[in-house]
């Protein structure tokens, strides 16, 4: 998996201290197509995170000794860098550091300023994403998910929706009507803006400034719209309905939470393979439901506060453990599915897994978990950065080598202090 | 911002002058754990923030909070002067500073607003019609999600009211003839559902098929027009008692089967369906029943086996069927021939719906802004009723210039398709996408306009635009009379609109959102589910604040009441026997019964749990906020938290006080564990328990910071009942947020004070509070 | 002992008086004659006489003779599927004659008398004779039209049925059937079946309830009263309920079973499997010609469902025959 040229390459550039992203032609020894980088991002994240006692190693480097909770992964070890000790150090505890996983700003000092919410997915969205019919696709959970403007994006978490979204056709009338109304919107909007201007003329500067918002989203709607229209007749691919209904006479799926997570991960590998969309999020969602599996007998967020007792981790685990495998399913089927330039999806496709949740029965948002999967890095390895009293590294520094492994020129993002190129490439 | 910038000018001057008493006062007891050391409870009094951090400042001295007991306290003279001097200090920097702060930022409609708002612009029935349902959830700030701040525009929510416009303006222009009815009928099998069965005659419902059945042709065809219909149906309950044991069926079998009828629309998801009747149906004999409902255009209606066996059909078919036939094999799946008719079963053999039929024609939403439309309505009809349509629309008076942009948009649809009413519905839809639909400006500073009032009061009372009335006396100015304003509140409160204030207030207030977050258990609260509970619950604490509104009641009945409101299946729940029926109803309570005022309310109780366990933190946190009026910090961001470990701990007391060992949650836990432990008498679902386990009683005793000792919930009540103006404070802050759609300012303090001390005079009355509040200065300027 | 005589007499006279209002029986059991052969049945050779006794009675879709004539006599006259016959028994006729039945003796095309012998039992076999089969079945269809005609009492049960499939292949919706003869397979053994009991039940039904040939046995029993001797053992289940159109499936069967020498069969209402495994869907394949689905995931619960009813019974019993053919 990884020829020796390569490792040896990189060995000489860690001795000289260098951190440098290696351009994509300069991939040597390994066989992965025409460009050695990444083209799409795709983010795994359980609400209330991972058991850490279960999910961090204890070694560091190659030879780490895979944690209980990862167990299902070890098929995927040579794709695979764990770490520790990554947080956001401006997001305090509390239930609301999930939700900021993906911009690293504590929610409550964003009031003033809910611009900063703007999270790291739909800017990657906008940088690589614009291309495709849907710049991102946002799935099951979410609430990490931030629009410009600083509000919670939507996500859809039914199979059948998202499979109709990605690959159903509207017939020709409603493909009409849409375009009439797209039109129809856009004149609208002109008018509507001009409205704005002449009200804000009587307001006071904070009204004003609130009206901006307004304005701001006619802006972006008039951008909506131009993309919807350029899409309107470009037909969306064909693909089997199996996925969401089943093989044969008894077509039947278990649409149901948990067991519609590997629906969902199936629609995504279809999203990727399709080249539907470059960026999609899949949150898997908190709540207290009680989970269908063997010796369940508590919610989940109430295994989350187990307290350290032995009979509660235990089903924790069997939960987290289910979600465990099914990343790793996930991981498997990347592996094997082509992408459009026929090089398996897991090398141009960066998976992160992880968490704004530290350790979810203090609501820490400290050493959050974290693994990161294909995309053409340098994988195999368990990293644990140093704590600097409450602080780890901060975890956008990540985010900055992920940008730059989708070739965004770009060398900082939210809290970040540097990159973590020099482990991963 | 403004606030921030304020302070520098105003106060920080007057702050480093170091005669003044504040400063010597803070060194000596207060920089020690707030300073540039350590920042407890995130304060820091070294330097001083603002007039929020004196209004702080004051209000721990007056509670006697701070400095904690074990630490150096003032003298009584120290404390007198800094409180003097503190209270003078802010009254004067309040004077100066109205200008300022305490501003109501450019507020736009809210969901529930919005939906009410289009509701009475066009006169919907809106029941089944919401346009709102794909809508962001709105943000809330200080608990009320009608606060301008947070209420936040992007373009996503954008595109919803671009989509929803459409909607509402297909739903509203109806003009031409009276849509035709439509008459789809099925029998037996041809019901749609999955009802296999031996006999075709017949559609069922079985111990294994509960899918509800409906019509296939109107599944497919929907609804065709808004309009009142009529439902016809036969069916029969079969075998309502068979060889099935009750609870290997999870089922009642000596109830009479009911069948229910739900209104449902797939495109609008799971959450567009509604129960809109219920028929109990006899034994083994056809009965044929007919329900006359209004439905929206899109709609189709289902019938679903009310009270049919619960839970899986798969444990039913794997764990139920074998233990009765020994042909039957398990865990796979037999012939649906071998246990169709065996137990329980709904049969229906017929089902129509015929409609629409009209009282009136055209629609009395269409013919006020299009009445009489000439045969070739033109240009000039089409700007009268767009002009008309928006006068209402943006509640105040427009402008012909105004509204020019959009009239010439609607023109010019007019002149490029030559249909008239494409024309006049596309001018609807901008209108409605329009800022000044979607926001409520108020412009400039002072006193509010009368038409700006109007909104105010309609927004607070009714969460919807003002009606014709109001509208009328903000048009000639009455409105700011205060007895007209007096009158139009009273009228207000007594029309079945308030009771978006009773739901909207009442819900944020005591968080009751949040009931459904975490919802119990379906396996092991079995009756939390089929009775309904959650919804009866929230009910009962609605009407229970309706009931005070209407009544002139006192809302110290908040704290302790010897009445509820409850129907059979929340009375079965609470212990309270002898009440029977579904309707709710006033009940009166013993004390024994422990469920006097709202903290014996089952919707609170299941709010501050988690499904499975009580959470005394939370609860105690309730009281703080709610009751209180004293929130207790947010854990320190900077501090991390200790992962508890509760290892070898059996009691919800025991884990809370090895928690408290940490001295950094120790400072708030002191305050809040003890009235959350004081309910633990109440379950996660909030029913009364005495004991644990059989070996495990409750001890619900608590000692507060002050040293008030008590005793389970009753203490509580006690130490609320001493404190009837704190509540009240509470109680009228909360109003007041939710009143204003703005975080209260300290300049609103002076109002504040004066509408709790105006409201105790009158015997705490809480319709006074709410005319207190529209008649105070805050409410009435901008 | 005499005590228990006294007791022995008056039971005695309870079930004479009883006897009374006992239903006759009659029992036409035709030899070889499939449903492809008979019009309600959907085939397109006429059988006018059948018709209209289904008209009069409950016709039953799905019912299943045992794999030759001689095996399924002893079938509906022991009760017993053959395989399970390990002792001799009493036969129904016996027990019926013992329960005071008159036997009447019917000569084919004779003349009937039934004056004054109520209840009675008459058994009639129609066999197909030889020459066009047509021919014969429309002789066949003519004489069980006249001993329904001439036994259309309101108090008397009538069966009529045949041993097996047709020798003959004749055709059912318009399609050509195989010879039903021997056949190991659903057309070998699933006959037509017509009840006609006119104080049970009124005309004119169908009846997709399943019945095998073992089933008779305790269904005249109950009929007549007959307290069912200690020792007797029956495989079959009464069909009065479903006689009477109880749609409770507890008091009906959920299988049936057919067998020949060293070969059986079981099917429900839509599969069937035998015991050289070959298992298939009549519903989509009622020739038996093509594999059952790989995709169709219910089918392998079905098979396995079926193959516990074979494994009931002993792999190897000798099948023999214990009755002459009456």
């Amino acid at each position: 998996m990884a020829p020796t040229t390569e490792m040896k390459r990189r060995t000489f550039l860690r001795g000289l201290g260098v951190s440098i992203a290696l351009p994509a032609f300069e991939s040597i020894g390994k066989p992965i197509g025409k460009s050695g980088k990444a083209k799409r991002f795709v983010c795994i994240a359980p609400n209330y995170g991972m058991y850490p006692g279960g999910f961090f190693p204890e070694q560091i480097g190659l030879d780490y000794v895979m944690p209980s909770l990862l167990k299902s992964l070890e098929p995927h070890r040579k794709d695979l860098s764990i770490f520790t000790n990554l947080d956001h150090p401006d997001v305090g505890g509390g239930h609301g550091c999930s939700n900021t996983f993906l911009n690293g700003v504590e929610l409550k000092d964003t009031k003033d300023n809910p611009q900063r919410l703007f999270s790291f997915d739909q800017h990657l969205a906008e940088q690589i994403g614009e291309a495709n019919r849907f710049p991102s696709l946002l799935l099951g959970a979410g609430g990490f998910s931030w629009s410009r403007a600083g509000v919670k994006l939507p996500t859809n978490s039914d199979p059948r929706k998202i499979f109709a979204q990605l690959f159903l056709d509207d017939p020709r009338k409603t493909k009409e009507r849409n375009r009439h109304f797209i039109d129809e919107d856009a004149s609208i909007l002109d008018v509507v803006r001009e409205d704005a201007r002449r009200l804000s003329q009587r307001l006071t500067k904070t009204d004003r400034d609130k009206l901006d918002e307004y304005l701001t989203s006619v802006r972006a709607v008039e951008r909506h719209l131009r993309r919807k229209e350029e899409w309107i007749d470009i037909r969306k691919p064909k693909v089997k309905d199996s996925v969401i209904k089943g093989d044969g006479d008894d077509r039947i799926v278990d649409l149901s939470y948990p067991y519609n997570t590997e629906v969902l991960y199936d629609l995504m590998v279809l999203a990727l393979q399709t080249d539907s969309s470059k960026v999609i999020c899949y949150g898997h969602p908190g709540g207290n439901r009680l989970f269908p599996f063997d010796g369940i007998t508590l919610g989940y967020h109430s295994l989350t506060h187990h307290g350290k007792r032995p009979d509660l981790l235990k089903q924790l685990v069997v939960i987290e453990s289910y979600y465990a495998q099914q990343f790793s399913n996930f991981l498997t089927k990347l592996k094997n599915t082509r992408d459009v330039e026929d090089r398996p999806l897991l090398d141009s496709t960066v998976v992160l897994f992880g968490s704004g949740m530290g350790n979810a029965s203090s609501h820490s948002s400290r050493n959050l978990p974290i693994m990161l999967a294909g995309g053409g890095f340098r994988h195999g390895q368990h990293h644990r950065f140093e704590r600097h009293g409450r602080d780890g590294l901060p975890l956008s520094n990540l985010f900055v080598s992920i940008m730059q492994q989708l070739k965004i020129e770009q060398d900082r993002f939210a809290t970040s202090t540097g990159n973590l190129n020099h482990l991963l490439t | 911002m403004i606030l921030r910038l304020f302070m520098t000018v105003a106060l920080f001057s007057t702050a480093s002058a170091a005669e003044k008493p504040l400063a010597p006062f803070l060194r000596a007891y207060c920089l020690k754990c707030h300073g540039e050391q350590k920042q407890k409870g995130d304060r820091r009094f070294d330097h001083i923030a603002g007039p929020e951090t004196y209004q702080e400042i004051l209000d721990v001295l007056n509670l006697a909070e701070m400095p904690p007991e074990d630490e150096k306290q003032p003298s009584t003279k120290q404390l007198k002067q800094v409180v003097a001097w503190l209270t003078s200090t802010l009254r004067k920097a309040r004077e100066a500073a109205r200008e300022n702060v305490g501003k109501v930022v450019l507020r736009r409609l809210n969901r529930s607003e919005y939906l009410n708002t289009t509701r009475d612009l066009f006169e919907f029935k809106m029941i089944d019609f919401d346009p709102t349902t794909t809508f962001p959830p709105d943000d809330s700030v200080d608990g009320f999600n009608n606060n301008g701040e947070g209420l936040v525009t992007s373009d996503h929510l954008l595109r919803n009211y671009l989509a929803a416009a459409r909607k509402i303006a297909d739903k509203a222009i109806r003009p031409g003839p009276r849509p035709e009815r439509i008459h789809y009928r099925a029998e037996g099998q041809e019901i749609s559902g999955h009802s296999r069965g031996l006999r075709p005659e017949i559609a069922r419902m079985t111990i294994k098929d509960r899918q509800p059945l409906g019509l296939r042709t109107l599944d497919k065809r929907k609804i065709p027009a808004d309009g009142e219909y009529l439902i016809r149906f036969k069916a029969l309950a079969y075998n309502r008692k068979s060889r099935y044991k009750d609870e290997d069926l999870r089922y009642n079998s000596d109830e009479p089967m009911r069948l229910s009828i739900s209104i449902d629309s797939r495109e609008l998801g799971a959450t567009a369906h509604r129960i809109i009747g219920e028929y109990e149906i006899p034994d083994e004999k056809i009965i044929e029943i007919e329900h006359r409902t209004w439905l929206d255009r899109g709609f189709t209606f289902h019938l679903h086996w009310a009270n049919g066996p619960n839970g899986s059909f798969k444990r039913i078919m794997r764990k139920v069927l074998p233990k009765y036939t020994k042909d039957a094999i398990y865990p796979l799946r037999n012939p649906p021939e071998m246990y169709i008719g065996s137990g329980p079963e709904l049969h229906v053999y017929s089902l129509e719906i015929e409609g629409p039929f009209y009282d009136q024609w055209p629609l009395p939403g269409f013919a006020r802004y299009f009445p009489n439309p000439p045969r070739r309505p033109d240009a000039a009809y089409l700007d009268a009723s767009l002009t008309r349509l928006a006068q209402r629309a943006f509640r105040r008076p427009v402008t012909n210039a105004g509204l020019e942009p959009y009239l010439k948009l609607a023109r010019q649809h007019l002149t490029d398709t030559k249909d008239f009413w494409k024309a006049a519905n596309y001018g609807v839809r901008s209108l409605l996408v329009s800022p000044s639909f979607l926001y409520n400006p108020e412009s400039g500073t002072g006193s509010c306009n009368p038409h700006e009032l109007a909104s105010r009061l309609s927004y607070f009372l009714w969460s919807s635009m003002p009606d014709d009335e109001l509208r009328t006396h903000a048009d000639d100015g009455s409105l700011l009379r205060p007895p007209e304003l007096q009158r139009q509140v009273t009228r207000m409160l007594g029309d079945p609109k308030a009771k978006s204030f009773v739901s909207n207030f009442t819900d944020q207030w005591l968080g009751l959102r949040k009931l459904g977050e975490m919802p119990p258990d379906p396996e092991k609260n079995p009756s939390y589910y089929a009775d309904n509970l959650e919804s009866a619950m929230k009910e009962e604490t609605r009407r229970f604040f309706a009931h005070l509104l209407a009544g002139n009641g006192s809302l110290l009945d908040f704290i302790d009441s010897d009445y509820t409101f409850a129907n059979d299946a929340l009375a079965r729940h609470y212990g309270i026997r002898g009440i029977d029926g579904t309707n709710f109803r006033k009940i009166s309570l013993q004390p024994s019964q422990h469920r006097g005022g709202l903290l014996g309310h089952g919707s609170i109780l299941t709010a501050t749990s988690n499904g499975v366990e009580t959470q005394p933190v939370l609860r105690g946190v309730w009281i703080l906020e709610n009751l209180l009026g004293t929130p207790p910090n947010p854990p320190p961001p900077d501090v991390d938290p200790i992962e508890p470990d509760t290892r070898g701990v059996s009691t919800i007391r025991e884990l809370m006080e090895k928690h408290r060992n940490n001295p950094t949650c120790f400072e708030c836990h002191r305050k809040m564990d003890p009235l959350g432990l004081a309910m633990e008498n109440y379950d996660h679902i909030g029913a009364w328990r005495d004991r644990y386990t059989k070996k495990l009683r409750i001890n619900a005793k608590g000692e507060m910071p002050d040293g008030t000792v008590f005793d389970g919930v009753e203490g509580i009540r006690n130490y609320l009942k001493a404190r009837p103006d704190q509540f009240t404070h509470c109680l009228t802050e909360k109003m007041l947020t939710y009143a204003l759609g703005r975080r209260l300012a300290f300049t609103d303090r002076d109002d504040l004070a004066q509408i709790v001390e105006t409201v105790a005079r009158q015997n705490y009355n809480l319709r006074e509070l709410v005319q207190q509040i529209v008649a105070s200065e805050v409410f009435r300027s901008k | 002992m005499k005590r228990l005589l006294l007791l022995g007499c008056s039971l005695l006279a309870t079930i004479a008086n009883a006897a009374d209002q006992r239903p006759n029986v009659v029992l036409i059991i035709a030899h070889d004659l499939g449903r492809d052969w008979v019009s309600c049945y959907e085939s397109d050779h006429q059988t006018p006489n059948l018709d209209r006794l289904a008209n009069e009675g409950v016709r039953y879709e799905t019912a299943w003779s045992m794999l030759d004539a001689r095996l399924s006599h002893d079938a509906l006259l022991l009760g017993r599927y053959p395989s399970r016959l390990k002792e001799r028994q009493p036969s129904l006729i016996d027990l019926l004659v013992k329960a005071g039945y008159t036997r009447i003796n019917y000569e084919i095309d004779g003349e009937l008398k039934l004056t004054g012998k109520s209840p009675y039992l008459l058994l009639c076999a129609l066999p197909v004779g030889i020459g066009n089969y047509a021919g014969q079945v429309k002789k066949l269809d003519e004489r069980a039209g006249k001993l329904a005609r001439a036994t259309a009492d309101e108090n008397t049960f009538l069966l009529f049925t045949s041993t097996g499939g047709s020798p003959v292949p004749g055709k059912l919706n318009g399609d050509e059937q195989p010879v039903g003869k021997r056949a190991k397979a659903d057309c070998g053994a699933h006959v037509p079946f017509i009840i006609r009991a006119p104080f049970l039940f009124k005309g004119g039904r169908v009846s997709r309830d399943l019945t095998d040939f073992t089933d008779l046995f305790p269904t005249l029993l109950e009929l007549a009263n007959i307290e069912k001797p200690n020792h007797l053992k029956l495989d079959g289940h009464t069909l009065l309920p479903s006689l009477r159109g109880s749609d409770d499936p507890f008091e009906k069967r959920n299988w049936v079973v057919s067998e020949s020498s060293g070969f059986r069969m079981a099917r429900d209402w839509h599969h069937i499997l035998d015991t050289n495994g070959r298992f298939h869907d009549l519903d989509k394949d009622p020739l038996q010609q093509h594999q059952v689905s790989v995709q169709d995931k219910q089918a392998p619960h079905r098979r396995q469902r079926l193959q516990m009813i074979l494994d009931r019974f002993e792999t190897n019993a000798e099948v023999r025959s214990e009755t002459p053919t009456p």
